[in-house]
């Protein structure tokens, strides 16, 4: 199946991308999208780390934040929000 | 303290050179004169002024409110010209929070402005001036200025606008303490976010404004925001809304109620 992973934030400014497609086996989770998302955009790294799982990033689907295990559907739009600051 | 509208019995009239100027935000139904009376009995602190906060306590200064506590550390820099809207090119040098009270005060004499050229983290008092406050906007381009202000608005249950953005992405959300998702439900981890980031003029002014609107929606009828983070992207130009649910195992306000 295939996701759009949209960028929100400084990650996006960081990769110079608003979003992309990304491939994922059936029944891929967010994780699983994460996990090939940083794998694929090295500059992304920092942004979720594999042995913990642990990412500061806010994962939203359809509106709707989402948990790391979530299942994801063909076509689904991932928004990954990083943490801002700025004012 | 808890957020609650005042009623009618606890708010004097407005004088009627009030009701002339406000006239045109006055026959707005929601806002209405009860409305108006609300937001001159209320204060608001601005944590930093600048490209965001500054247009943010315009806004509330035009619209009326009673009080406006600015704070705001470090001395104007030329850089900070593409988008301080409170400052000007004779106050490079000079600190932000002076500068910004006169600025406000040339747009408005009566209103009553509490300037401290210094950040949040730097006042000793915090919480008893946060106490006092009706509405916090936090608007600092520093999460430790952030997490500082939002400490002492869930020690004082007042209630937080959040706004923050970078480069064309900007995101807004209000902050009932006990009620509503925190800073730290919603962002547990600061992600590496540094300094300098980018930031167009336009773009922060109008979350500025947009941060002062859900003050006043805040201060005179109900928060649109509280537990709903609002995404706005600046280079789309679209809006989501993403509902935000309090996290029960928060560290920060896992146990208030
Ligand atoms: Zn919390």
């Amino acid at each position: 199946m295939t996701i759009v992973v949209q960028l929100f934030g400084p990650l996006r400014e960081r990769l110079g991308l608003d979003e992309t497609p990304l491939a994922l086996p059936d029944g891929a989770t967010a994780r699983d999208a994460l996990a090939a998302f940083v794998a694929a955009h090295s500059e992304a790294a920092d942004y979720y780390d594999a042995k913990t799982g642990r990412t500061p990033l806010m994962l939203i689907v359809d509106g709707e934040r989402v948990a790391l295990d979530a299942a994801l559907a063909d076509g689904a739009a991932l928004l990954l929000v990083s943490p801002m600051a700025g004012g | 303290m808890r957020w609650r509208l005042k009623s009618a019995e606890e708010l004097p009239p407005l004088a009627e050179a009030q009701r002339e100027r406000y006239a045109r935000q006055i026959m707005q139904a929601e806002l209405g004169e009860l409305g108006q009376r609300r937001l001159a009995a209320a204060t608001a602190l601005v944590s930093r002024h600048g490209g965001l906060g500054g247009p943010a306590a315009l806004s509330l200064a035009m619209a009326g409110i009673g009080k406006l506590i600015l704070v705001h550390p470090g001395r104007l820099v030329q850089p900070a010209l593409n988008r301080m809207n409170l400052m000007s090119e004779a106050g490079l040098g000079q600190g932000h929070s002076t500068q910004a009270a006169e600025t406000l005060k040339r747009c408005r004499a009566d209103l009553v402005v509490e300037p401290h050229d210094c950040a949040v983290n730097d006042l000793e008092n915090l919480n008893e001036i946060v106490a006092g406050c009706d509405v916090v906007v936090s608007a600092a381009p520093t999460f430790e200025e952030r997490r500082c202000l939002h400490q002492a608005c869930l020690r004082t249950r007042t209630p937080m606008v959040e706004a923050a953005m970078s480069g064309y992405s900007a995101l807004l959300f209000t902050i009932l303490p006990g009620e509503t998702a925190c800073l730290q439900c919603a962002f547990p981890d600061d992600g590496g976010w540094e300094e300098p980031f980018p930031v167009l003029g336009a773009v922060a002014h109008a979350l500025g404004a947009m941060a002062a609107l859900e003050a006043v929606h805040l201060l005179t009828d109900a928060p649109q925001l509280a537990g709903t983070l609002l995404l706005w992207d600046a280079k789309k130009m679209t809006m989501t809304r993403v509902a935000l649910r309090r996290d029960p195992q928060c560290p920060a306000c896992g146990g208030l109620d």
